[in-house]
């Protein structure tokens, strides 16, 4: 090794160097890559639901204002999913009468004023149904979450910005805020996620989670914006698929909402599509406004192409490098492919003799 | 020279001792403190969880509601005509008895009553001008040509009755006319013949015999021409007398024709005069009703009048006033709500079907204001009835009240469903759900040379009662298990974690 080392030319070791450090590079790229995608909560129900083998897909669907859903649309589309895995054949395999072979969870945004004893803030309200925070498990400081299928609809979840303004505290689970009057008992405390994207997209603002009918109660104009169906995906884009032929069953045009597969947009071909919609990709023109964990997706989205693209610089040098040696040590053998027959036969002979040999 | 030789490479040899020496204390120094602090920075890469206990006891489902307090029952303050109001004696919030003064009104009459009043004159002036126009028509005139027509009648069937009746027609008559004509033309033609052969033989004196005759011949035509002129005139006379009596005939007939068509035109007119005046009877009767109805408003109008103020029919609060002074009061638009508190007083709430199911009139509900210091109420399940905007899904619960409430004020109500007892119950939090069921994650300790470790263990779960904190669960749990209620990033089943400070 030492030798090999001293043989080589002052350029050689340069260039060894440089791939030595662009190799590090490259793994740490790779790695930190492989971190980020998986940094997201919201973007990880699919995965955890995988666990026990099972293929599934997570995907969203964003809706404008104009376009928006209510909770009819949104009892029609659940009949229309039961329908098509029907007609595909799956079941739920567990034994468990609880288990779930398929969830959903939708939401609405809109600004409130929550008061309490006197004291008041705006926050963004997220009107939730359905699993929402199967998809969103947003790590509790206190309390629980809420359900579609709570007995209550009255019950909130507000952040820890939200506890701090009105109670000063953060362990305030049970008790009572208002909101135009009516009184909401807090089931939990939440605080956003600490990845850097999230919290870009979240924001300073307050935010309290309600069920969708507990804001219609306080803005009948609210509409769905969002829904987010986890679903079987035995083959690529059968979550997707499914998910848009079911909109159309419903009356949603695919080109009045914008449908994304969660599971695959940090794959290798996600990527590449992001870089593929450079530019593009900040047009909007369908009157979308995303909900914060969607857009805090769309910048992880933009890191994980960015570090597509270095981790395809990096690796440039060395494979040319590599290409180089390569070409060096062909051009440098010490062998011929006319001689190698000779050769294999000569040492299939001696190894025949020493055989004959040692039997004698 | 050999010596400075050996001497360096005895220096080299050393050196890469020393090198080696070196790395291995360094490589064993990090391995050491790899050792020591393994555990610590293992646990800080886990996730941290914070733990609850599993125990034993009551779940019970609370379900809440917000209603508006409103008096038993309401009544609202009309009036049935339409008067200026002087003053607004009350105000919302006041208490009233039967009777009280809540509105005063000038002194006129109602627009209503004026206008009736009016009506009823104007009513009055078109019945007289109809009574009027109603005189019996006077046919003097017309009786007067009948008889005329008729004596024109009578005259000609005298002068008819004159001639005689008829022997032949007409036609026959002026036939035989014609025959007697023609006879006697012939005969006259014989005469001139024989006239002119007998002066023609005259003439020749030759023949007596033949001339003598001619005489005989020419007598007998002349005797015949006589006879047949004779004939010829009263066949005349007879075609004379005939047309006159087809004239007189005709004359007889053209008067009665007159006659009749004029009796005919007299009766029609007659009769459409009879039916103008039944009509006209008819709507002189019509118009007496509406009389007779004008003069009863006018005297319901005259008899309800209010007066001077408009009183509370019964005692209660004041709710709302929907009219000020100056302004008019308007026919079946409420002037005021009065809410009749005597009754007591009543809240709503809407409920799911779900939410309802438990609940029937008799039990009762907790009550809170929204402040700490409100007065105590008590509330009654007074009915449950569907909630015709939300049929088939909603149910209204309407309680009856006690204690110190004010009409539109907002109370909190709870109901509480069956309490059941549980072995195991384990907070909310604890709970979760994927494509196997609902489960829980259970810590379990596991020892190692380095320390206790913790792994989180799922235990699938049947949930069979919640309330807003806590749910009762069957499976493989037990009283006092520690179970996982939240993490700083997601757990799965078989995941070491570290327990949270104080956990």
């Amino acid at each position: 090794m030492g030798r090999l080392l001293k043989n080589l030319k002052p350029r050689d070791k340069i260039a060894a160097a440089v791939n030595g450090l662009l190799l590090l590079l490259l793994l740490g790229a790779v790695l930190l890559s492989g971190y980020l995608v998986n940094l997201l909560e919201s973007q990880g129900l699919a995965r955890r639901w995988s666990a026990d083998g099972t293929a599934y897909g997570q995907v969203s669907v964003f809706l404008p204002e104009y376009a928006g859903l209510t909770e009819a649309d949104i009892w029609a589309a659940a009949s229309g999913f039961d329908q098509k895995l029907e007609e595909a054949s799956m079941e739920a395999v567990s034994e468990n009468p609880d288990a779930l072979l398929w969830t959903y969870g939708y939401s609405a945004e809109r600004m409130l004023y929550v008061t309490w004893q006197g004291k008041g803030a705006e926050a963004a309200a997220t009107g939730a149904g359905g699993n929402f925070f199967l998809f969103h498990p947003l790590p509790l400081l206190s309390g629980a979450y809420f359900y579609g299928s709570d007995l209550m609809q009255d019950r909130v979840v507000i952040d820890d910005t939200l506890a701090w303004q009105l109670f000063g505290a953060t362990d305030v689970a049970g008790m009572e805020i208002e909101i135009g009057g009516l009184p909401y008992l807090i089931a939990g405390v939440v605080k956003p996620e600490g990845d850097f994207a999230s919290k870009a997209a979240y924001g300073d603002r307050p935010r309290i989670y309600m069920s969708y009918s507990a804001l219609l109660k306080n803005d009948p104009a609210a509409v769905i914006t969002c829904c987010e169906v986890l679903l079987p995906n035995p083959v690529a884009n059968f979550a997707k698929d499914v998910t848009g032929s079911v909109l159309e069953g419903i009356g949603v045009a695919e080109n009045r909402c914008a449908i994304v597969e969660n599971s695959a947009r940090y794959s290798l071909t996600g990527r590449l599509g992001v870089l593929g919609e450079f530019g593009l990709r900040s047009m909007r023109q369908v009157g979308l406004t995303y909900p914060y964990w969607e857009n805090a997706a769309r910048i992880m989205e933009d890191y994980a192409a960015l570090l597509l693209v270095l981790t395809l610089l990096l690796s440039l040098f060395p494979a040319v490098s590599l290409i180089r040696l390569l070409v060096l040590l062909w051009r440098n053998r010490k062998w011929r492919l006319r001689t190698m027959r000779a050769e294999i036969d000569s040492r299939l002979e001696a190894r025949r003799e020493r055989k004959r040999s040692a039997e004698y | 020279m050999q010596e400075i030789t050996q001497e360096m490479a005895e220096g080299r040899k050393q050196r890469r001792r020393g090198w080696v020496k070196n790395a291995i204390i360094v490589f064993l120094a990090v391995m050491l403190a790899l050792t020591f602090f393994s555990n610590t920075i293992l646990n800080y890469s886990l996730a941290e969880v914070a733990t609850s206990r599993t125990s034993s006891g009551s779940i019970t489902t609370k379900i809440r509601g917000t209603g508006v307090v409103q008096a038993g029952e309401i009544y609202s303050v009309e009036v049935g005509e339409t008067r200026r109001i002087k003053s607004v004696v009350t105000a919302v919030g006041d208490t009233v008895g039967a009777g009280d003064t809540l509105f005063l009104l000038e002194d006129q009459e109602s627009e209503e009553l004026a206008l009736a009043q009016d009506a009823l004159a104007a009513r009055k002036m078109d019945y007289q001008k109809a009574l009027l126009d109603m005189s019996p028509s006077n046919y003097a005139v017309e009786n007067n040509t009948v008889s005329e027509l008729k004596e024109d009648y009578q005259k000609t069937v005298n002068e008819r009755a004159v001639l005689g009746a008829s022997v032949m027609s007409v036609t026959a008559a002026a036939e035989a006319v014609r025959l007697a004509q023609n006879n006697a033309d012939e005969l006259s033609a014989q005469k001139t013949v024989l006239e002119g052969r007998l002066a023609s033989l005259a003439d020749g004196a030759e023949d007596g015999g033949e001339a003598t005759a001619l005489a005989g011949q020419l007598a007998d035509v002349s005797q015949k021409l006589i006879e047949a002129e004779s004939a010829l005139r009263a066949a005349q006379n007879t075609l004379e007398r005939e047309t006159s009596i087809q004239s007189a005939d005709n004359a007889v007939t053209a008067a009665e024709r007159a006659l009749t068509q004029y009796q005919l035109s007299l009766a029609a007119t007659k009769a459409s005069d009879q039916a103008a005046l039944t009509k006209a009877q008819l709507d002189l009767n019509a118009m007496a009703d509406e009389i007779a109805a004008l003069e009863k408003q006018v005297a319901v109008l005259a008899a309800s009048a209010v007066g001077g103020e408009i009183t509370a029919r019964s005692g209660g609060v004041v709710s709302t006033i929907n009219v000020t002074a100056g302004s008019n009061t308007t026919p079946g638009t409420p002037l005021a709500t009065i809410e009749m508190t005597d009754i007591g007083y009543t809240a709503q709430i809407s409920l799911t079907t779900q939410q309802a199911k438990d609940f029937k009139p008799g039990d009762k509900a907790e009550v809170t204001t929204g402040s700490w210091w409100g007065p105590e109420v008590q509330a009654v399940i007074q009915s449950v009835r569907d909630d015709p905007e939300s049929p088939g899904t909603g149910k209204i619960v309407t309680f009856a009240l006690e204690g110190e409430v004010t009409s539109g004020e907002t109370l909190n109500f709870t109901l509480s469903q069956k309490t059941a007892n549980y072995d195991v119950i384990v907070p909310n939090s604890a709970i979760h759900t994927d494509n196997n069921g609902t489960f829980v994650l259970l810590i379990t300790e596991k020892n190692s040379p380095l320390g206790t470790r913790y792994a989180a263990t799922r235990v699938d779960v049947t949930v069979l009662a919640s309330d807003d904190t806590n749910s009762g669960v069957s499976g493989g749990l037990t009283a006092w298990d520690n179970v996982i209620t939240t993490a700083s990033k997601t757990v799965q089943p078989g995941d070491y974690v570290r327990l949270a400070e104080g956990a």
